[in-house]
Parts: C-alpha cells; structure tokens; sequence
C-alpha cells in the first residue's frame, strides 16, 4: 500500500496553482486535506502523473460571514467550520452535518472544498452544499465562474469543476431566521461511511404554510438526491403526518440505492424513507411548527 | 508477612512506554542495510501457474531480488502443522506456491527493494499467466457430490472428520418430551490485530546463522518450524520478538512470509523485512470462526436436558494451517456447555474450500459451541414458557460433581449456580423484566439476553496433548534468576503481545522471593535466552501453566536464598523470615541481611556462601498441568432495537465470573473489555463474506466493520473466586473468557427484543437489515438457516 510514483508541485498563491493547472497534464489530482486522496493514491486506486499540493495556500482558508451568506474557503478544515461561530450560529445544518463526517483527527485534515470537489455520493457535505442552495466559486487562469450545486455534482466523484480550475471557496446562503433543520445518517459504526444520510430545512410563513422545504437523501445513488417536486408537495401547505408521509411515500418511489455488503438497495430505500419522516418531524420541532395530523 | 503482591491492581508496567509511543514494533526497527519485501498475491481462488517471468521485475530500478517458488531451495519443506489429528489428510503449501493457488492472497513471489514503494512498482512487472480452475467458495459448495476437488488425489474435499460420543443419544432422542433443532450459521472473520504481520530476517553469510524477528506468538514453534523447512538446526536460528501490537491467536500461527522473507535475506545477503499491510492482511492473515452447526438437544418437560445432537462441518479455506481444524474439534467436545447432560453426540467434519486458511481466535472453536448451546437452552425455554435462566440453573453441573468428565475434558471447579444468580442481581433482572414491559407498551423494543460460557484455559497436560495429536506438548519451564544487585529476571518461552501477563509473572515471582515486583524483570521473546514453552502462547495458558512454572521456579531459588541469609545470619535457615527484600532471622528484625547482600554473596563474595554450596542463584523449573483449568462466567446484556431502522444499541452489561485467583485483577478486566468488545464484533459487525467462487468480498476497513469505543457499552464486571484445584495458586486464564460467551448473550438480548414479532436469530453478525427482516419490514429470504423446531 505505497503509493506508484508521482510528480509533486507545492504551490504558495491561488495564481501559482492556476499557472500550474494551466500547464499541467490531465492526470492530476489536487492535494487539499488528503483523507480520500492519500488511501486512494496507497491502494494505487489513483495513479495521477502530477500531485499539486494546496496546503501552502493561505489564501483559500478561512470563513467570512457577510449579508446573507457564510462564505467558506475551500481549503477550510472542517474541523475549523464544525467550530466557527458563524457557522454554528448561522448555519446549524452544516455545523451538525460535520460532527458526521468520520472522526475529529480525520476533520482535523479534511477540508470542506475537498469533500465537495471529491464527490463521494455518501459523503455529507455534497448534501448538506445541496440543501443549502450553496454556491461554489470555481476559478480558472480565464477567471472566476460560480455554480450552484445542484449543477455541480455529476456522478459519483465527478463535478463540473474543469481540470484547470480550482474551487476555492464555497457561499452558503443562510436560511430565514426559524428555518429549521435536521441532519442524520445510518453508519454500521461511528464515523463510518454513510449508508443512507438526509438533511432536510424546513420553514413556514406567519399562516403556519410551508414556504421552504429542503429534503435531500445521500448514499442512494451517484449524487446526493434533492427532489424537484417537493416545492410542488410542501410548499403553502400546513406541517402534518399524512403530508410528511406522502413526502417519505414519494421519496421511497423516487430513489434507486445500490446495494453492497451492509446493505440492500431495498433497506438502504426502507431508511431513506424513515429518515425523511424522522428528518421532517425534527425539522418542524425546531422552526417550532405544530405538526397536525 | 506483607500482603501478598498476587491480586494487586498494579499498573501495567509497559503502558507508560506504549502510551507515549515509545514501543518499538517491527515496523520501528532498523538495520544497517536493510531492504523492503513485498509480496505478490494469488488474484484467483484456483488456479494453475502456467508461466511466471519475473525478468522486468528484476530490471526495475532499486530491486535487489525477485523469488518465486523456483528460486528457493529444492528440498525446502512445506509449512508444518502443529496439530496433526487422527486421520487428517495432508494439506501441503509451501513458502510460495509451487505450481497451483488454492486461494486469493496466496503467495506467489517476492519482491524485494531498497524501499517498499519500489518494490510495489516492480511487483506490478511480474507477469504471471494463470489457468483458472473451477474453484468452491462455500463448504456446502465443497461437500455437493460434483464439486471440484482442492486435491486432486482426495475422493472429496473433507480433510478430516471427528466424532464425539457419550450416553446413549438414540434412546434419549426417543423418550424426551422435547426436542428442539436448529440450524446455525457462524460467519467467518479474523483476529484482526491493529498491529498487523511483519517479519524482518537477516541471514549472517559468515556464521550461517538466520535471525528472524517476527510478530508472533509462538516464537520457539517458529524456530522450530523454521528449522524443519530450510533443513537448518535450531541452534542456528534465533527468533526474537519485539512489542506485539495485539495477536489474539491469528499470530500463534506459522506463515509463508517468515520463511520466504528468511530465504529472501539469504539471497540477497541483506537484512529484509516485510511488514503486512491492511490490503492484504484481510486475506493472508488466518481467518477464524466459520462453521455450519446443525443441532438437536433433548429435554424434559420440565427442563432438564438430556441429550445434545450434533453435526459441524467446519470451512477450513485451502488448508490446514498451524493449528489444523483444532478450532473445529474444540466446538465439538464443548457442545455441552457447563451443563450436565448425560448423553451426547456430534459428528464433525472440516472441509476444504479456495478460501484463506483458517485459524485461531479468541475462544478457537469455543463461542461457536456456546452460540449453538446457549441458543438451543434459549429455544427450549421459548417452548416450555420458562424462564431461560431457570433452565439453566436446572442443568448446571453442581459444585458437587467436579472434577466433571464432560464430553471430552475434565472439569476442575465451579459454582456456576451461584455465579449466575449475582449476575442476576446486579443487573437487576427483575427490573429490567419490569421495565421491558412498560416500554414495549410505548413501542419501544428492549431485550435482556442472559447467557453462560465456561472457557478452556492451563492447556495441558503434555502426554493428552500428544496423545490428542498436538506436536508440541503442554508444560512451560520457568527460568528465575537472582542478580548480583539482588534484582530477579524471568525468562519465559511465553509472549508478551499486549496482553500484560509479564506483570502478573512478576507478582507471582515477587511473592515467592518477597520481594517488589518492580525490582523484577521478565524477557520473553528470545528463542537464544529464553527457555521453551510446551505450546505456545495461547489456549489462555500464561498466567496459569506459565505462572505456576515461574512460582515452581522461584520457590527453589527462594529455598537457596534462605539458606544463604540463614548462613550470613549465623542462623538456622527455619528462622529466616522474609518481606521486601530482606531477610532476618525470627524475633529480630533490625539484624537483616538484603537481597543484595544474598545476590553478592552467590556471585562475587562465595566465600560468604554455606560450605559445599555452589555460586550462582537461579533455578529452570518444569510445570506440567495434570489437567486443564476451567474459568467461566454470565454475560447478561441488555439491548434496545431500533425496529425502523435495524439498529441495535445497549443499555448495560453485566459480566460476573471467576477465574480462580486473580494475579492483576486490572489486566483481568481489560482482558474481559477485550474480548467482549470482540464478542460484539462478531455478533453484530464482522463477517468476511465470500462469493460461491472464491472472490473475497471484504478486503478494507469499508467492507470489514470492528466496533469502535461508541459502540461498546460499559460493562459492569464482577469477580467471584473459586480456586482451581489443579494449578498452584488456584488460577484460572482469562485470556479468551470475554470473547466466548458474548456473541450469544447479544443474540439472546436482540432476539428478547424482538420476541413480540417471533423472531429466531441463528446467525451472525445481526445487521440493521437482518433486524429489518426479522421484524418483517424486509422480504426473509434475506436471513439464512430458519429456525425448525419440534415439540413431541
């Protein structure tokens, strides 16, 4: 489990790695906090002829809280996210999404803009950047282009960032003040890999209707799945169990999981649903919605 | 007299060092020159090598050698077993594969490099070209009439069959009043020690001598071993272990990479190591575990049991590895438990398929007949409405009736009546019974599974191990010996792989020479210092047949020590009296003498020594167990199940047992967390699933679950102590306890749980899914072996 030889570029400035880019040959992968990349370079599962190492580059780390939105630089740990005050306070899904996200040394190397441009389908962070309605900032050596999420994720570890771009820095809008949220995904073990995930925002107007309803499930197939017809199903209508059924009824019909040794396509779509219902009644409980029948 | 050290919860002196990363392993250690090995591995479950060109390989840059099977000596040997049973066929495999794989993960060649990366690069070179075979990846697969054959001179693939009989089981069957069958499914998995494999040869061309350092814990069956396939003798190798980072039995196995990576360092004139990555730890390490139990037991309507009927056939994988199909053998004369059934019966067969050998683990063959009995005591409460901790109170073997002749073993001791009724009361069963029932009224779904394990420990003694078909025999010889400064080393032929038994040595000796443990040392790991173990380290025998050696040992140079102070003293040596290192003579205290002044004396001033006694204070002593020593215990688990989602979590966990006397009564309990930790591995994450063919179906830490810290509850441990009469001091192992009777106590609790919607569970691990079709929400044809049962 050793890596097959590779050539190695430790870039300083966002400019420098852009040049790089610009030269580089198509097999090459970037560098950022290494928790996919590096097992994958060891099982000789990636073999790239070039590695350019973004961890000398200041500049794409950090968080900045502006009118609206919290603006998360790619090269952010998600450890220093999880922990961000802004982020904690402003954006309490993506702040509990992270406390998923395998174990506190692993989030201590990951960065946000890693998870995201990597792609795994059951990863947590491509859902919660789905929910959020986030924004990724992708630039080039032509310049700077942003692309919402849900036309980021492709496939399963593909996105539509170019191989001569870089991501590097992701803005979460924040929701409506009483937005509430929920995060929760079913592991074999702590800190595994996700068999089935949903983060869900739920808020509703001063009628008690629904005017935001955010569900997206993970793990269930090449991306996170955010579906389009839930504005058509939840919005102006009143929180309640037959509704939030018809939601999770809907949800089961709509996905097609694949299956592996820890489970089936047909469990891993059995928890989808249970975890859209539990999902929605935690939301709810937390925009302080009454649930009706 | 001061208290006596034995039974003290002393720190383990070696966690300071491990803690702060200072413990050196065979992936710190270094030698001037050395190079990397690695290996490349057989992609089939059979097949034929029908070309293997290595010269690319040779070409690349930084490789010093490229071996397959062709470069190594003619007459190498095939690995030798130490089990070698009545009628076993012979499984040969040698260091690499001659000229068929009957696996994925078998090793094919060698590689070796100025560093492991260019190594991998080369190993990508060599161009092998295979004729695939029709391979069997399950044993019931193996057995069909028309499978393909592993050897091709075998009428079938069945290595070796076993039967074990007692009573008179037909008339049994015939006149109970119930009979309860099942069907069980015990999954395959592995040790999975976190510190994986690793040897690191170096071969002195001058001398002809080979030093082999090797994560094991069997270094003189190594040597040993080592010596039969390269022809070489023992006094010219010398195997040294370093710090072992966990083995728990699939490191007491002897594997092709420490003698390729011996041949390698001849080659090559050069010190080589090989350290075993995760990769292919999954498949070259010994596999553990996997059998098919069909069984019947007998009752009487009111409980007691009268007969168990039973057929194992044990999947081997491709052969016979160290300890042959022991693992397989040792469920079969454990299908009694600790329960007094006059008449029993069980046919054994172990059967080879294209999978990675099996091996040792914590327990051997020991939680497979527990969760087959255990279980089967469970059903028949089921069917006669009892109460399943009254059925087993009923059939225990009493206090009374020891030593017990069981199906095949002598029990030693126990009050296992007694044990399980504490159990009962500090986990509050009643409660819990109690509060069961609220919550199930609110749709919650707890379960209490309570279940009994008795455990195999002090293997021995020598001749019924021999007579039983085992090389090696079953005594420990311990080597104590006084320094000048009056400080104690202990040789042992025992290993220290993390389990911290050398701190209980140390007690045992401290006792016997009064004197602090801390001025004790004790070495193991050294075939050229220390002296052999009949086995190895294993079957949870080092503190009992290791200990009882060392106090053997210690006694006789106590007894020179004695006479020597009584000399120095101007006494007689019945007046010596002794505690912390000194010595005086009875009613005068204040005149004493050290063990450094005694330590002085026998080895630089002998003139202070009693007339006609020689120099020197040490002793070698022999102890050979008459029997085996038998610990045993209640794990009472309780369980709450997520009915939507699958998930199983605890609520608590009472462990109460007793092992005879405890040396540390810490290490006792981290052995007890260790095992049940595994225990809970095996009853709801582990399992290494294989495709009818042969294709191994984990192969990393994605596919392979171990539980971690989060999914471990707290256990509430309680010791009782009842002493084995068979082993001085009165100590019982520990060493495997917690693993064996865990797995079916998590069973019974999920099975309580789930008891509203008649689910059966006969098989492992207990996925969220399998819980999913349990409780009806997923179609069961997902769930293996469905119960049978018959009342008559």
């Amino acid at each position: 489990m050793k890596p097959a030889p590779f050539e190695y570029e430790a870039p300083h400035t966002v400019d420098e790695t852009l040049a790089l880019l610009a030269e580089a040959p198509g097999d090459t992968s970037l560098l950022a906090g290494g928790q996919s990349l590096v097992p994958l370079l060891n099982l000789r599962l990636a073999r790239p002829a070039l590695i350019v190492d973004l961890n000398g580059v200041a500049e794409l780390a950090g968080i900045g809280a502006s009118n609206g939105s919290v603006r998360i630089g790619a090269m952010t740990r998600q450890r220093a996210a999880e922990t961000n005050t802004a982020v904690c306070e402003r954006l309490p899904l993506l702040a509990e999404a992270l406390q998923h996200v395998a174990h506190v040394p692993i989030r201590t190397r990951g960065t946000v803009g890693g998870s995201l441009v990597h792609a795994d389908p059951a990863a947590e962070l491509p859902a919660v950047a789905l929910a959020l309605e986030a924004r990724l900032a992708l630039r080039g050596v032509s310049g700077e282009r942003t692309v919402a999420a849900d036309e980021f994720f492709l496939g399963p570890f593909t996105t539509a960032r170019e191989a001569d771009e870089l991501l590097v820095a992701v803005d979460f809008p924040v929701p409506p003040p009483g937005t509430g949220w929920a995060f929760n995904e079913l592991t074999r073990v702590h800190g595994a890999f996700a068999l089935v995930g949903v983060a869900a925002l739920l808020h509703a107007n001063s009628n008690g209707r629904i005017d935001l309803a955010r569900v997206v499930v993970f793990g269930v197939g090449a991306v996170p799945y955010a579906p389009s017809w839930l504005a058509d199903v939840a919005l102006g209508e009143v929180p309640g169990e037959a509704l939030f059924a018809r939601v999770v009824e809907r949800m089961r019909e709509s996905i097609d999981p694949p299956d592996d040794t820890h489970g089936s396509s047909q469990y891993r779509r059995e928890i989808a649903g249970v975890f859209t219902a539990r999902a929605l009644a935690t939301a709810a409980r937390r925009a302080s919605l009454e649930v009706g029948p | 007299m001061t208290q006596p050290w034995v039974g003290r919860r002393l720190p383990r002196r070696e966690d300071p060092e491990l803690l702060t990363g200072g413990g050196r392993f065979i992936g710190d250690l270094v030698r001037p020159g050395m190079l990397h090995a690695v290996f490349l591995r057989s992609p089939f479950p059979h097949a034929r090598i029908t070309s293997n060109d290595t010269s690319r390989a040779h070409g690349v840059p930084g490789v010093h050698a490229v071996l397959t099977a062709a470069d190594f000596p003619e007459g190498l040997g095939a690995q030798p077993c130490n089990h070698m049973f009545h009628g076993q066929r012979e499984t040969p495999y040698f260091a690499l594969v001659r000229d068929r794989a009957r696996y994925v993960g078998e090793p094919v060649a060698v590689v070796v490099a100025e560093s492991p990366h260019v190594a991998e690069d080369a190993r990508e070179e060599i161009e092998v070209e295979w004729e695939e075979l029709p391979a069997v990846g399950s044993a019931v697969r193996a057995l069909a009439a028309d499978a393909p054959l592993l050897y091709d001179d075998w009428p079938d693939n069945v290595a070796a069959t076993f039967d074990a009989q007692m009573g008179d089981v037909d008339r049994a069957l015939e006149e109970a009043d119930v009979l309860v069958t099942q069907r069980f499914s015990l999954q395959r998995l592995f040790a999975c020690p976190l510190e994986g494999r690793g040897a690191f040869a170096e071969w002195d061309v001058h001398r002809d001598e080979l030093t082999l350092w090797t994560s094991t814990q069997i270094p003189h069956i190594a040597r040993d071993f080592l010596s039969e396939v390269l022809g070489m003798p023992e006094h010219r190798i010398r195997v040294l272990v370093p710090r072992v980072g966990g083995a728990f039995g699939a490191k007491f196995h002897f594997y092709p990479e420490e003698v390729a990576v011996s041949l390698a360092a001849r080659a090559t004139g050069r010190p080589v190591r090989w350290l075993e990555d995760r990769l292919e730890s999954f498949v070259s390490t010994v596999h553990a575990r996997e059998q098919e139990i069909n069984a019947t037991i007998a009752a009487t309507s009111d409980g007691v049991i009268t007969a168990v009927d039973a057929e194992i056939v044990g999947d081997m994988g491709a052969a016979l590895h160290t300890v042959s199909y022991g693992p397989v053998w040792l469920t079969s004369v454990m299908m009694t438990n600790a329960y007094l059934i006059p008449n029993a019966r069980v046919k054994t067969r172990a059967v080879v398929t294209n999978k990675t050998p099996l091996g040792s683990f914590r327990g051997w063959g020991q939680p497979q007949a527990n969760f087959a009995v255990e279980r089967l005591v469970d059903c028949l409460a089921q069917e006669l409405g009892m109460d399943a901790t009254d059925v087993r109170r009923r059939n225990f073997v009493p206090p009374d009736r020891f030593p017990y002749k069981s199906l095949h073993h002598v029990f030693d001791s126990g009050r296992y009546a007694e044990c399980l009724d504490r159990a009962l009361e500090v986990l509050d069963y009643r409660g819990w019974r109690e509060k069961q029932d609220e919550l199930r009224a609110q749709g919650r779904h707890i379960g209490i599974g309570v279940t009994f394990y008795v455990e195999n420990t002090a293997l021995g003694p020598s001749r019924l191990l021999n007579q039983g078909g085992v090389v090696a025999g079953g005594y420990d010889i311990g080597h104590v010996r006084v320094e000048t400064g009056g400080e104690v080393i202990v040789y042992t032929g025992l290993c220290e792989m993390g389990q911290g038994f050398t701190n209980g040595l140390a007690q045992v000796c401290a006792d016997a020479l009064n004197v602090d443990p801390a001025t004790v040392t004790v070495v193991t790991g050294d075939t050229h210092a220390c002296p052999v173990t009949g086995y190895g380290t294993g079957a949870s025998r080092s503190a009992t047949v290791g200990g009882a050696a060392v106090m053997k040992a210690a006694g006789v140079v106590r007894e020179k020590v004695r006479a020597i102070a009584g000399h120095m003293l101007e006494a007689s040596v019945d007046d010596i009296e002794a505690g912390d290192g000194r010595l005086w003579v009875k009613g005068s205290p204040s005149r004493f003498v050290t063990m450094a002044d005694v330590g002085r004396a026998a080895y630089l001033r002998p003139i202070e020594l009693p007339e006609g006694m020689d120099p020197g204070l040490e002793a070698v002593e022999v102890f050979d167990p008459p029997q085996m020593a038998w610990p045993y215990g209640v794990n009472a688990a309780v369980v709450e199940v997520d009915v939507e989602t699958g998930e199983v979590g605890f609520l608590d966990w009472v462990h109460v047992h007793d092992c005879g006397t405890m040396l540390n009564p810490m290490i006792v309990e981290g052995q007890l967390h260790g095992g049940i930790a595994q225990g809970i591995g095996m009853a709801l994450f582990e399992e290494l699933p294989y495709t009818e063919d042969g294709q191994p179906l984990a192969g990393t830490f994605m596919d392979y679950v171990l539980p971690t810290a989060a999914e471990v509850p707290r256990m509430r441990l309680e010791h009782q102590t009842t002493l084995s009469p068979i082993i001085p001091g009165g100590t019982k192992g520990i060493g495997e306890a917690g693993a064996i009777g865990s797995p079916s106590a998590v069973v019974a609790a999920i099975e309580d749980a789930l008891r509203p919607f008649g689910a059966r569970i006969a098989e492992m691990p207990v996925t969220p899914e399998k819980v999913l079709a349990l409780v009806g929400k997923l179609p069961l044809e997902a769930l293996a072996g469905a119960a049978q049962e018959q009342a008559v």
